[in-house]
C-alpha cells in the first residue's frame, strides 16, 4: 500500500518534462516564427495560414483540452517572450492579435479578432480562467481580467476587470491609485 | 454473486433470441431498490429502479415492485404499463424455490462495486472504472466512470458512493496538491470538462452536480499583486448537499455554497451563499430561492 502511495503521487521529473517541451517545440509550430525555448506539453492545434511570431520560453500546459492557435490567410499573430498558455486557449485571428511579454493565460481562455479591429494585450497581463476577450479590445499592462469575465471594451493598465460584460475594478494593483476609466 | 443478466444455465446468446420482451428484477443492496432490467427485442436495454424513472426515454413512467400493493394479482412485474412476458430466455424453466413467491422474477445481487450499465459488462465497466481511478485513494461502491478522467497531483482524493464521473468528449479532471484532500461525497455527478483542483482541501457534499467545464479552485495560483510567480494562500471551498453548478460556472477560493444552493451558467462566485438561493448572471445575482 506504500508503493501504491508513491505510485499515485508520481509526477513526470522536471528534466524530462523540460527535454519533451523542446522536443515537442521543435514540430508543434509549424508556419510559425519561434524563439528558443518554446514549446508545448502536449499536442497543440496549430492552423496558421497568415504570419505568425512567438517569443522565447512561451509554453502551452496540458490537460483537459488542446490549445488552439489560428490565423487566417493575411492575419498576423505576435506572442511575446515568456508567455504561459494553460490548456483549452484558443486565439482565433483574422486580422491582428498582438500579446506583450510575461502573460499569463488561463485555462478555456478565449481571444478572437474581428472587424471591430485588432486585439491588443500589453505585458504582464493575466487572462484568468474561462475569460472572453472580444474583437477590438486593449488590456493594458499588468492588468489582470478574472475568471470568466466577457471583456466588451478597453481594460486600462493595471486595474482588474472582472464579470460579463467585464467591468473594471477601482483596485490598484501596483502601489498606486488605479487609473479610472 | 453473479453478473445480472444471465439466467442459471441459459447460454449466453439465448437472451437476445427471445422474441418477446425479457425482463427479470435484481434486488440492489446498496441502494435498497429492486432494479429492473429488461431487454427488448429490438436489442435495446433498459434499466429502471423502483419509483419514477428519472431519464431515458422511459422518463416519468412508473415502476412498481412486483407483487406490491395494488398490484392486479398478475404475478409478472408491470413496468409503466407494459407487461414483461418472462424471465430470461428461460420461460418454461421452473423458478427456483426461493424465487417462487408472487412477483419475484429472479433476484440477484448486483456487485456492489458499481452499477451495471449492461448486465453482460457491469465486470468490465468495473474494472475499467477501477484502472481508470487508480490514483484515487478510497472510493465506495457504485462510482462510474464514463469515458476518461484526468486524475493528478499526488494528494488524497476521496469518492463516496454511487459517484457518477461523465467524461466523455472532454475529461473530468480532479486535482489535488501533495498534502492536499478532495472530498467527493455520495451521489456526485460530474459533467464533461468539470474540473476540481485542491491545494488544501476541497469539500463536495452528497448529490452535488458540477455542470460542463464547470470549475471549483481553492487557490487563485497567481497573486494579483506583486511577484505573479509565487502561489498565495488558499482557502478552503466547501459545497454543501445538493448544491448545484451550472456549466462554465466557476467557484473560487474561499466559497461556501450550502445545501440547495443552485448555480446558473456563468456565474463567478467566492462568498457564503444561503441555504436554497438561486444565483445567475456575472456579477451573480439572487434569481429566486429554490424550494
Amino acid at each position: 500500500m506504500k508503493l501504491l502511495d508513491h505510485l499515485r503521487a508520481f509526477e513526470t521529473p522536471r528534466p524530462v518534462r523540460q527535454a519533451l517541451v523542446r522536443l515537442i517545440g521543435l514540430t508543434a509550430f509549424p508556419n510559425c516564427t519561434v524563439g528558443r525555448g518554446s514549446g508545448a506539453w502536449t499536442r497543440i492545434v496549430v492552423d496558421v495560414k497568415g504570419r505568425a511570431t512567438i517569443g522565447d520560453h512561451v509554453l502551452f500546459f496540458s490537460g483537459l483540452a488542446p490549445c488552439e492557435l489560428k490565423v487566417a490567410p493575411g492575419g498576423a499573430l505576435s506572442i511575446g517572450h515568456d508567455c504561459t498558455f494553460n490548456y483549452g486557449v484558443s486565439v482565433e485571428v483574422r486580422r491582428e492579435v498582438r500579446i506583450g511579454d510575461r502573460c499569463m493565460f488561463g485555462s478555456f481562455v478565449r481571444i478572437a479578432d474581428g472587424e471591430r479591429g485588432p486585439v491588443v494585450l500589453g505585458d504582464d497581463v493575466w487572462v484568468a480562467h474561462g475569460a472572453v476577450i472580444e474583437p477590438g479590445v486593449t488590456v493594458g499592462d499588468g492588468a489582470v481580467v478574472s475568471a470568466g469575465a466577457v471583456v466588451t471594451a478597453d481594460v486600462p493598465p493595471r486595474t482588474m476587470a472582472m464579470g460579463n460584460p467585464a467591468r473594471v475594478v477601482p483596485l490598484s494593483l501596483a502601489g498606486e491609485p488605479a487609473e479610472r476609466p | 454473486m453473479c453478473c445480472a443478466g444471465r439466467g442459471p444455465g441459459v447460454p449466453f446468446g439465448s437472451l437476445f433470441e427471445t422474441p418477446h420482451v425479457s425482463h427479470f428484477v435484481v434486488w440492489t443492496p446498496h441502494r435498497k431498490q429492486w432494479m429492473h432490467l429488461g431487454v427488448f427485442e429490438d436489442g435495446r436495454f433498459r434499466r429502471e429502479t423502483e419509483g419514477v424513472s428519472q431519464r431515458g426515454p422511459w422518463h416519468g413512467t412508473r415502476v412498481e415492485r412486483p407483487g406490491a400493493a395494488g398490484d392486479t394479482g398478475d404475478p409478472r412485474p408491470r413496468v409503466g404499463g407494459l407487461v414483461a412476458t418472462s424471465t430470461a430466455g428461460s420461460r418454461d424453466a421452473p423458478k427456483p424455490a426461493h424465487l417462487a413467491e408472487a412477483g419475484a422474477v429472479e433476484s440477484r445481487c448486483v456487485r456492489p462495486r458499481i452499477a451495471p450499465s449492461h448486465p453482460f459488462v457491469s465486470r468490465l465497466d468495473a474494472l475499467t472504472t477501477r484502472l481508470k481511478l487508480w490514483r484515487v485513494a478510497q472510493m465506495g461502491p457504485g462510482v462510474r466512470v464514463l469515458g476518461d478522467v484526468y486524475v493528478h497531483g499526488g494528494g488524497r482524493i476521496t469518492l463516496g458512493r454511487d459517484v457518477t464521473i461523465d467524461g466523455r468528449g472532454v475529461p473530468v479532471e480532479l486535482h489535488a496538491e501533495p498534502g492536499a484532500e478532495l472530498v467527493i461525497g455520495d451521489g456526485v455527478t460530474f459533467e464533461p470538462g468539470a474540473s476540481v483542483e485542491a491545494q488544501t482541501r476541497v469539500d463536495i457534499g452528497p448529490g452535488c452536480h458540477l455542470g460542463r467545464l464547470s470549475k471549483v479552485l481553492d487557490n487563485h495560483f497567481h497573486p494579483v499583486r506583486g511577484d505573479r510567480l509565487q502561489r498565495p494562500t488558499s482557502k478552503p471551498v466547501v459545497l454543501e448537499a445538493h448544491v448545484s453548478v451550472g456549466a462554465r460556472a466557476i467557484v473560487l477560493p474561499g466559497a461556501f455554497l450550502e445545501a440547495n444552493v443552485t448555480l446558473g451558467p456563468g456565474v463567478v462566485i467566492s462568498r457564503r451563499v444561503k441555504a436554497g438561493l438561486h444565483l445567475v448572471g456575472s456579477p451573480p445575482r439572487v434569481e429566486r430561492p429554490t424550494a
